[in-house]
């Protein structure tokens, strides 16, 4: 895993996004970037760069599961993994998340420990 | 309806023959016409009347087949606000007792680190000044062996303390996304009383209605515009994102525990 990917996180609320940042800042990722919902994602993503992206489900504007959507959907961004951290679990949501393709799905509220497993497990499958 | 009365021609016959007879002075003929004339006034304002109260029938009968109103009584909608924001001062407070705890138990720790740091910069001033002795120097040797394992312990547990203090700020964004669920639901409620004003205002001054939107935080287009999509509305709201779980308002069947169950599920998905 390389340390130096850049992340993109995506939250409408600033607490949350500061939150995740400072946790990948404790486990070593320093280079991020933030977006405050789907739409503002986009063009961040399209500017390319990007190596991973880490996004909440309930935004104004366009909500998390579209950004997935649509990140897998193009082909210059497809192969992203993406982690979801959110508030949603439904068992019904987590099914469309898996469909659309999702690589990891933390609930809030959640611990430094569970952000750590899920970003391990992601790239432990990549690298694999 | 001006006075509730209605100015036809067998109105206006009356009235002339009224003035040509209080001219001619025939009392008994001015008091007939009067009491005719006063009973037309009256029976056009029961007519009106009538109307209004059918119109304000009518409009209650709407209200209560408005799926949205009906929803809020059978869900319990206002309940449910009141469990949110009851839930929302549960989660604040956890918030205040986690970060004031983990202030207090950081506050030691620091105390330890500044008395310890005090210490031995004197010692470390006497050694520098060549006033300190070679058995008085082992002895700060040692002590400093010591600080120095204790001030690494006290700061790694000083940042878990910090760690701590940072996570439970997430109530903002969990207490934030329960909160505007309730003013959704208040701006629904705003709306429904408007409809039903509107509804009820053919009687009411029609400028009466552009004051009481102005009031509303909801503008007219906004309204208009919610009006003619109430449909897709009502379906969007059903499929629409449940937030954060509000402890006694969940359904248990579909929603998940917590981040271990979600993680079964996905393994079970072949995650």
């Amino acid at each position: 895993m390389n340390k130096d990917m850049k992340i993109l996180i995506v939250d409408d609320f600033s607490t949350m996004r500061r939150i995740i940042k400072n946790l990948l800042r404790d486990l070593g990722f320093t280079n991020t970037v933030e977006a405050d919902d789907g739409t503002t994602a986009l063009p961040i993503l399209n500017a390319g760069g990007i190596d991973f992206l880490v996004t909440d489900w309930n935004m104004p504007g366009m909500q998390g599961i579209d950004l997935l959507k649509h990140v897998r959907a193009d082909d210059k961004l497809s192969s992203m993994p993406v982690l979801m951290v959110t508030a949603e679990q439904k068992r019904e949501q987590i099914i469309e998340a898996a469909q659309a393709g999702v690589n990891g799905y933390i609930v809030k509220p959640f611990t430094a420990a569970t952000l750590k497993e899920k970003i391990d497990k992601i790239f432990e499958r990549i690298d694999s | 309806m001006s006075e509730g009365i209605v100015i036809d021609e067998a109105f206006i016959k009356r009235a002339k023959e009224l003035v040509a007879n209080a001219e001619s002075g025939k009392d008994e003929e001015v008091k007939l016409i009067l009491d005719e004339l006063v009973t037309m006034k009256e029976t056009s304002l029961f007519r009106e009347l009538g109307k209004l109260t059918r119109d304000v029938h009518e409009t209650f009968k709407a209200f209560r087949t408005d799926s949205r109103i009906t929803e809020l009584a059978d869900d319990g909608g206002m309940a449910d606000a009141k469990e949110r924001l009851h839930y929302v001062i549960t989660m604040t407070q956890q918030a205040a007792d986690t970060t004031m705890e983990q202030i207090e138990s950081a506050i030691p720790l620091c105390e330890s680190i500044t008395v310890g740091t005090s210490e031995l910069l004197s010692s470390w001033e006497r050694f520098t000044q060549k006033e300190m002795g070679v058995e008085e120097f082992r002895q700060l040797s040692k002590t400093l062996k010591v600080f120095l394992e204790s001030a690494n312990n006290d700061s790694k547990a000083l940042m878990s303390h910090l760690n701590e203090i940072m996570m439970s700020q997430s109530y903002q964004d969990l207490t934030g996304q329960i909160i505007y669920k309730v003013i959704k639901l208040v701006e629904d409620i705003e709306e429904d009383l408007i409809n039903l004003i509107k509804l009820s205002s053919k009687h009411i001054e029609q400028d009466v209605i552009p004051d009481l939107l102005a009031e509303s935080s909801l503008d007219k287009s906004t309204l208009e515009k919610k009006k003619s999509s109430s449909e897709t509305d009502n379906k969007k709201h059903k499929s629409s994102l449940d937030g954060p779980v509000v402890p006694g308002l969940i359904d248990e069947a579909e929603t998940l525990a917590g981040q271990d169950e979600v993680d079964d599920l996905l393994s079970s998905l072949g995650f």
